[in-house]
């Protein structure tokens, strides 16, 4: 009695066969969908979608191998192996019921089974199947997770099948200037969306764009960023205007960066007086005068406040017993804003002058810009009132040397007479005319002679003695520059017997000037060393030079005087004033200390006129350090070859500490250049704007490059001739 | 001896050659008709070869060729070269293809004149050139001399059919750096500083007496650099000008030196200087001036005036009044002061005004350094052995510092040194100041390896010709600033090319200006139908030789008539 074989342990390699299959045509489909969920819904809907497919899958897979049971297998076993001899039937039936012969067969049948081979049914791996499936599902795998990841406005025009939209464009634009109120300047449109405006203006953006984007902001390449709302259609935005400034408009969604615009601040003007009556700052009161009368007139860019302030000091006293009393009054102008006129007749009894005694008066206005107003003040007139003694000497005119300071013309009053002189052209016979055009002249050339000495200039003829005091001329304008009366005037220090303003004729009065090539000429010329501008250290180098520039304005303006073109003159004479008024601004007066440090005498040695260890002393002389040749290096450069980001780098550095009169043009350059490096028209205009903005190295030596030999042999052939 | 003569010669000894190996050839066999043909044809064929590579001239009858050029009036021509406007006659690409295809004696021209590229051919014919009238606006620019940082540029030119006018220099900026009245004849000179070194832009603006710009031209500047050059200054006593030289000298990078002899054997400044050659020979200037001079042994003297030989500069400067030796010493090395110690005013251009002492009229050798504005010379030098010697007789240069104009100081300091200070060590490639695109620009000096880098940035090797100063030419194609690379350290060397259309005027008045002055050398009225021999045509001559070498081979070769040779 034989016992039929395990039919399950034959069946289970096919059942998991039959599983593996199923499995592995289900798990693409889904990673598959897991990963569109991951991608759409994020990881949690991914893990529901990637369990419940499992499951899915579990159950298909029981399915599928529910169907190979022991049935199929004998079916299987009759179909593949004869020796069953389709009796497998009797494998399964229960040994008691059947009949012998049945009995024998299926013993035959076991033993057969036992030794003979098992079936070698297999479900097959169904490649043709598989691949696609497994293709199909990496394919969407990794469209899920390398699909360009966009903004959702993106996806849903997707979703919604919209082409795809064209970057923003600007098509309208209003830049609405609104200037500070006090300037009294109506609001006004500015062409384009650079303008130039007074400071503190407010500015207004209305732009629009096509395609609406999502937001817009205006971007200042000094890093501010005024972001625009969204009002309907438009972009808004509002900004004051303190300082100038570059910025572009960047809207989201812009395919590049849009060209740079420009803001121009135009500073408030401080407030200019001028001194209408009296024609000079110092005046005589005639005998009996009662009353002083004053005009002034101030003049803005946008206004003068109605009222001024005026100053009056009155001094009492002669000699050491001087007194002073101030007192002030506030007068109200008359005429327009821009241009006021302040008058006033001053009462002299009730100001309580008595003879001898001065009285000085200054208008002091302010413009009307709220907050900070800025002030001007007029030179300071003085009323002298002649003391008693003074009118005693009154018949003894000639022979009594009145003592009075040299008050001089100064370069404004110079200016005035010149202009007034023009005016009455006209009405003046030529000989008049060119007689007054050479008194100005004079004092021209008087005012020219005392700045000169300031430079250590030669001086020549004799000019009146003028003291360190008349330095200070009303040519400032403002008091704060101008020494205060209480404050030690600057000294020059000189060596013995020079006095301060005798030029070269010290010693030598009347000595015949020097002839070039007389055995005395030579010493004469650089013996004293009056004439060296670097040894006149009163001031800086920079003042110096900028005094030099007004004499030569002053230089200028004397000859044409002289020549009777005041017409000629007067643009010289205004440049000199500027020089002037730059002059005295000078923040400090430079005084070098040029003490003498000399190596005590040697007494042994003294007049003897031996000359052993004298050696020459050590020459130290440093060149200037040219401050622009970062820069000049660029310049150079860029002619050919794009800048690197560092170039660029160390231009700005320079750009920061450089004195550069249009500093935003050279930013404006620097930012095109930067935006794209191979633009040749933005390398010229970089180039350009470094050319405006350095010096002039000191001119440098070229040296020829050497010949070829064929030159050489000619000129050396030429020397032997 | 010629080509011809030596091709005549080496043919004549191979003809003997062949004759030589038949008779030692033929020895054996006997001498038929066959071997005197043979003997026959070797000089028949060895004259037709010489035939054939000189062919005999021929006279062509005189013709003349109409030569359409740029500007032509539209008609009938000969030859039409590619620059002219389109019409029915042949195009030729240059003057040169249209005379080998059409020979002719006379070539008249019509049109604006011939371009550079057909020039050279046109001395080979007589030209005939009715000129059309003188272009308007800028019709010339001088090419500025080499200037440095710093330096003053002067550029010179002239305007045509303007009346009264002005030009203006533009900066690299754009802005006005010089403004200059036309001359009655149209002249101009304009002058401005250059700030950097570097390739550079300038604009030159004509405009006509009511301000309306009428013509315009690029002028492109290179600002060059060089080595600082060593300077010692001896002078005798110590004084402003050599102060304010050693400011300037510091400011600007010199290497400068200076020694003061203040009597008595006690001197100032730095140690000073030994008067040897092994010192002078590592000064670039050494400026003496009429006291240090005398007050040098006649050795050192020597040794100065050696190394000025070989090569160094030197500037005789004077301070005050010249005593009769030393005149005379300076007048024999060609330099020549005017009789008399007074200084005269001299005034510069620039507005500047100096003390001088007058210079003598200048000998043919010596060139001006330096004019006044009447354009007499105030300062001029010579060469001397490679050196050169510079006369200096301004007293008071250093007034110009006092009176704010230390620009112009270091412009004339700079300018005097730049001209006599030894040459550098290295060359420096000879370009011209420009070129125009489509243009053949000759450079000169150059060192191989050259290559010049277009805008683009492609390198084009050069080819120097060592024989022929060592030029090359390049055609240029983009206009741009190109830039030649050559020389050991390689140096690089920017050079613009203008625009095709660039200088309309100056350049038509340059093409007419050349074509008259080929017409006038070669004045075509007397010979216009002379005949007019030309290489004849050499093929007939190469057939004839080719025939006679095949006879010859064949009569050596063939076995006609020959005896059956021998069974081995």
């Amino acid at each position: 009695m034989s016992v039929a074989p395990d039919f399950a342990a034959w069946l289970r390699p096919i059942v998991w066969r039959v599983r593996a299959q199923t499995a592995a045509a289900a798990l693409p489909l889904v990673l598959a969908a897991a990963a569109i969920a991951w991608r759409l819904a994020g990881p949690g809907a991914a893990a529901a979608v990637a369990a419940l497919g499992l499951a899915a899958t579990a159950f298909l897979a029981l399915r599928a191998s529910a169907r190979y049971d022991q049935r199929w297998l004998l079916r299987r076993l009759d179909a593949e192996r004869p020796d069953v001899e389709d009796s497998a039937d009797l494998l399964l039936a229960e040994p008691a019921t059947l009949g012998l012969l049945q009995r024998l067969q299926r013993d035959r049948l076991i033993t057969r089974l036992e030794t003979g081979p098992a079936i070698a049914t297999q479900p097959d791996w169904q490649p043709k199947r598989l691949v696609p499936i497994w293709g199909l599902a990496l394919v969407t795998i990794a469209d899920a997770i390398f699909w360009p990841r966009g903004g959702s406005a993106e996806v849903e025009a997707l979703i919604r099948g919209e082409a795809d939209q064209p970057p923003p464009v600007l098509v309208a634009r209003t830049l609405r200037i609104t200037p500070p109120g006090y300037t009294g300047l109506p609001a006004r449109n500015a062409e384009g969306l650079s303008a130039k405006a007074p400071a503190g203006s407010t500015l207004i953006w209305r732009l629009r764009f096509a395609p609406v984007p999502e937001s817009a902001t205006l971007v200042f390449l000094d890093g501010r960023r005024v972001s625009l709302t969204k009002q309907n259609e438009d972009f808004v935005g509002t900004a004051r205007l303190d300082r100038s400034a570059l910025y572009r408009v960047v809207a989201t969604g812009e395919a590049r960066q849009g060209p740079l615009h420009r803001l121009d601040a135009i500073a408030d003007a401080p407030p200019v007086v001028r001194v209408l009556v009296p024609a000079t700052t110092l005046t005589s009161a005639t005998p009996g005068q009662s009353r002083w009368a004053l005009s002034f007139e101030a003049r803005d860019d946008h206004g003068v406040r109605a009222t001024a302030r005026l100053r009056l000091i009155r001094a009492e006293g002669s000699g050491e017993n001087v007194r002073f009393r101030e007192s002030a009054m506030v007068l109200s102008g008359t005429g327009s804003p821009k241009a006021r006129r302040f008058s006033v007749s001053l009462d002299l009894n009730a100001l309580g002058l008595t003879p001898g005694g001065e009285l000085v008066a200054q208008l002091s206005v302010a413009d009307n810009k709220p907050g900070t107003a800025q002030t001007a003040q007029s030179p300071s007139l003085i009323l002298r009132v002649p003391s008693e003694k003074m009118a005693e000497a009154a018949g003894l005119e000639g022979m009594v040397q009145r003592v009075m300071p040299a008050y001089f013309r100064s370069q404004r009053q110079i200016i005035i007479d010149i202009e007034a002189l023009l005016k009455e052209r006209r009405r003046l016979p030529a000989a008049t005319f060119t007689a007054r055009s050479n008194n100005i002249g004079a004092d021209q050339r008087i005012l020219r002679l005392r700045y000169g000495q300031f430079l250590g200039e030669e001086s020549e003829g004799q000019p009146k003695a003028p003291t360190m005091a008349d330095l200070l001329t009303s040519d400032g304008g403002a008091p704060d520059k101008v020494a205060p009366a209480d404050k030690p005037a600057p000294k020059l220090v000189l060596p013995e017997g020079h006095d301060a303003y005798d030029g070269h004729n010290h010693g030598a009065g009347d000595r015949a000037p020097p002839v070039f090539g007389s055995d005395n000429g030579e010493l004469a010329g650089y013996g004293h060393a009056h004439g060296d501008s670097e040894t006149a250290t009163l001031f800086d180098p920079e003042t110096r030079a900028t005094l030099g520039k007004a004499l030569d304005a002053m230089w200028q303006a004397e000859r044409s005087l002289r020549q009777a073109e005041p017409a000629a003159a007067l643009p010289q004479a205004y440049a000199a004033l500027n020089f002037i008024k730059d002059v005295q601004q000078a923040t400090r007066i430079f005084l070098q200390r040029t003490g003498t440090n000399l190596p005590p005498i040697d007494m042994a040695r003294r007049l003897t006129g031996k000359r052993e260890g004298i050696a020459p002393g050590r020459r130290s002389l440093d060149g200037q350090d040219y401050p622009d040749a970062v820069p000049a290096a660029l310049f150079a450069s860029l002619a050919t070859s794009s800048p690197s980001e560092a170039d660029l780098q160390r231009l700005e550095r320079w750009l920061a500490q450089a004195e550069v009169a249009d500093k935003l043009s050279v930013v404006a350059a620097i930012d095109a250049v930067r935006s794209d490096p191979d633009c040749a028209p933005c390398r010229t205009t970089l180039r350009g704007a470094i050319w405006a903005a350095i010096a002039t190295p000191p001119a440098a030596v070229l040296r020829r490059p050497a010949g070829d030999a064929a030159g050489r042999r000619y000129l050396d052939a030429l020397a032997t001739r | 001896m010629t080509f011809a003569l030596a091709t005549g010669a080496i043919l004549v000894l191979a003809v003997l050659l062949g004759w030589l190996r038949l008779w030692r050839w033929q020895a054996a066999q006997p001498r038929g008709p066959r071997f005197w043909a043979l003997l026959a044809l070797q000089p028949l064929a060895a004259g037709l070869l010489w035939l054939a590579l000189h062919p005999p001239a021929v006279t062509v009858p005189g013709s003349t060729l109409v030569v359409a050029t740029r500007g032509a009036p539209p008609g009938a021509y000969d030859i039409r070269l590619p620059e002219a406007p389109a019409s029915a006659s042949d195009l030729a690409p240059d003057l040169a293809t249209a005379l080998r295809q059409r020979p002719a004696t006379t070539v008249r021209v019509v049109g604006e004149g011939l371009e550079p590229r057909d020039r050279a051919m046109a001395r080979t014919v007589s030209v005939q050139f009715a000129p059309p009238p003188s272009p308007t606006g800028l019709i010339r620019l001088d090419p500025p001399p080499p200037v440095g940082a710093g330096g003053r540029l002067q550029i010179s030119g002239a305007a045509a059919g303007i009346d009264g006018g002005s030009v203006e220099l533009l900066d690299p900026a754009g802005k006005r750096a010089a403004l200059a009245e036309l001359a009655p004849d149209g002249s101009f000179t304009l002058a401005g500083q250059v700030r950097a070194a570097g390739a550079a832009d300038w604009k030159i603006v004509l405009r006509d007496t009511a301000g309306t710009p009428s013509d315009t031209a690029d002028i492109p500047i290179t600002a060059l650099e060089s080595p600082p050059p060593r300077l010692w200054v001896r002078a005798g006593a110590p004084g402003p000008e050599l102060k304010y030289l050693a400011r300037w000298a510091a400011d600007a990078g010199l290497d400068f030196g200076s020694d003061v002899t203040l009597g008595g054997g006690v001197t100032m400044g730095d140690s000073p200087l030994a008067m040897t050659a092994a010192t002078l020979a590592r000064l670039d200037v050494l400026v003496l001036d009429e006291r240090s001079w005398a007050g040098l042994s006649a050795s050192a003297r020597a040794a100065v005036l050696s190394a000025v030989r070989s090569g160094m500069g030197l500037v005789l400067r004077t301070s005050g009044p010249v005593p009769a030796p030393v005149r005379t010493a300076w007048s024999t090395l060609g330099l020549r002061l005017a009789t008399g110690d007074t200084p005269r005013e001299t005034r510069l251009a620039g507005g500047t005004t100096v003390q001088s002492l007058p210079l003598a009229p200048l000998g043919t050798d010596a060139i001006p350094w330096l004019r006044d504005t009447t354009g007499r010379p105030v300062a001029a030098w010579r060469s001397y052995g490679r050196g050169r010697i510079g006369l200096w007789p301004v007293l008071d240069s250093y007034a110009l510092v006092l009176t704010g104009k230390s620009t112009a100081f270091a412009g004339l300091w700079s300018n005097m040194f730049s001209a006599v200070a030894r040459s550098t060590a290295t060359t420096r490639p000879d370009l011209p100041a420009w070129g125009y695109s489509g243009e053949r620009v000759s450079i000169c000096g150059l060192s191989s390896p050259a290559q010049m880098l277009t805008p683009g940035g492609t390198a084009i090797p050069l080819h120097p010709d060592p024989s022929a100063r060592s030029c090359a030419g390049y055609w240029p194609i983009t206009p741009g600033w190109h830039r030649l690379r050559s020389g050991d350290p390689v140096t690089e060397t920017p050079l613009r090319i203008l625009p095709a259309d660039a200088h309309p005027n100056i350049r038509a008045a340059a093409r007419r200006e050349a074509t008259l002055l080929l017409a006038r050398s070669r004045p075509a009225a007397a010979n216009t139908t002379a005949d007019r021999s030309l290489p004849g045509p050499a093929w007939p001559w190469w057939l004839a030789f080719v025939a006679v070498a095949a006879l010859l081979w064949w009569l050596e070769r063939a076995r006609l008539g020959r005896s059956a040779p021998e069974p081995i």
